[in-house]
C-alpha cells in the first residue's frame, strides 16, 4: 500500500511540474516579446 | 536512420511523449497480473508461510533502486564527457524515482524482517549499504538543488554519482563477501531455489517496476527539458505551449 501510495504520489507530483514548467514556457515566450516590444519602444 | 538526431533536446521531447504511455500501460498490465500471480496464484512458503508475498515489491525496488542508481551514473558519465545536455537531463530525472525505490526497498525490508528475523533493522551489509544508496540519491538531489548554474550543477552532481556508483556491487555482493542476516540471492543463473509459479509473479513485478520507473523517468525529463531549454524556439512552436498563451 505504502509502495502504491508514493508511486501515485510521484506521478501527481511530475504531472504537476510538467504542466507548470508548460506554463512558464508560455510565459517566458510572452515576456520575451513584451521585453522586445519595449527594446523597440526605447529606440 | 541517425539516431543521434535523439541527443537534442528538440528531438527527443516528442518521442519522450510518446514512449511515456507505451511503457505506462505495459507497466499496468504487467503490475496487475504479477499481483494476481504473486498474492492469490503462488503458493505459500514452506517457513514463512504467506508473510514471504512482500517477495513481490521488496526484490523488484530493491534490484531497482540499484539498476537506476548504475543508470543515472552512467547518463551523468556521458554528460561530463561528451557534454550534453540531454545526457545530464536524464541523469537528474532518474535520481527522484531512484531514491523512492530504494525507501521502498528498505521500508518493505522492514517489515519482512520483524516476522522473518524478529527486528525491523539490523546494521548488517547488505541493509546499511542500501541506506548508503538511499543518502546517495538524497545528496545527489539536495546537491543539484544547492548550486544555481544548470551546468555547474550537473557536474557537481555527476562526480557525486559516479564515485557512489562503487557502493552498487557492494550491495550487490554483500550477502557473499561477508556474513550477513539478510538471505542470499532469490533468483540466480542456473540453480533454481524458488518456485516457477513465485518466479513468474517475481519476474513480471520487476518488468512492471522497470516500466514504471521508465515511463515516470521519461514524463520527468519532459518537465525538465522545458524548464532548462525555455527560451528556445521549438518550444514556442509546441501546442502544448501554444495552447497555454
Amino acid at each position: 500500500m505504502m509502495g502504491a501510495f508514493l508511486c501515485i504520489v510521484e506521478v501527481i507530483a511530475v504531472r504537476a511540474r510538467l504542466r507548470k514548467a508548460r506554463a512558464i514556457a508560455a510565459h517566458r515566450i510572452d515576456d520575451g516579446k513584451s521585453a522586445a516590444r519595449f527594446t523597440e519602444a526605447k529606440q | 536512420m541517425n539516431s543521434f538526431k535523439y541527443a537534442s533536446p528538440a528531438q527527443f521531447y516528442p518521442l519522450a511523449g510518446k514512449l511515456v504511455s507505451v511503457f505506462a500501460v505495459l507497466a499496468t498490465v504487467l503490475l496487475i497480473i504479477g499481483l494476481i500471480v504473486g498474492l492469490y496464484l503462488a503458493p505459500i512458503d514452506v517457513t514463512q508461510k504467506d508473510s514471504y508475498r512482500i517477495i513481490y515489491v521488496h526484490v523488484p525496488a530493491a534490484w531497482m533502486s540499484m539498476f537506476l542508481y548504475v543508470v543515472m551514473a552512467f547518463w551523468y558519465a556521458i554528460a561530463l564527457g561528451a557534454n550534453t545536455r540531454l545526457s545530464a537531463m536524464m541523469a537528474q530525472s532518474i535520481a527522484p524515482t531512484g531514491a523512492l525505490m530504494t525507501a521502498l526497498a528498505l521500508w518493505t525490508g522492514s517489515f519482512w524482517g520483524k516476522p522473518t528475523w524478529g527486528t525491523y533493522w539490523e546494521w548488517d551489509a547488505r541493509m546499511t549499504s542500501e541506506l548508503v544508496l538511499l543518502f546517495l540519491y538524497l545528496g545527489v538531489i539536495a546537491l543539484r538543488s544547492a548550486i544555481d548554474d544548470p551546468r555547474r550543477a550537473d557536474k557537481a552532481c555527476g562526480v557525486l554519482a559516479i564515485v557512489g556508483v562503487v557502493n552498487v556491487p557492494i550491495i550487490y555482493m554483500s550477502v557473499q563477501w561477508w556474513n550477513t542476516l539478510h538471505q542470499g540471492a532469490t533468483i540466480s543463473v542456473g540453480e533454481r531455489t524458488i518456485d516457477s509459479m513465485m518466479l513468474t509473479g517475481l519476474l513480471m513485478m520487476i518488468f512492471a517496476f522497470w516500466f514504471y520507473s521508465i515511463a515516470i523517468t521519461l514524463m520527468r525529463v519532459r518537465a525538465i527539458i522545458l524548464e532548462r531549454e525555455a527560451g528556445a524556439n521549438w518550444i514556442s512552436e509546441l501546442s502544448e505551449v501554444k495552447g497555454q498563451r
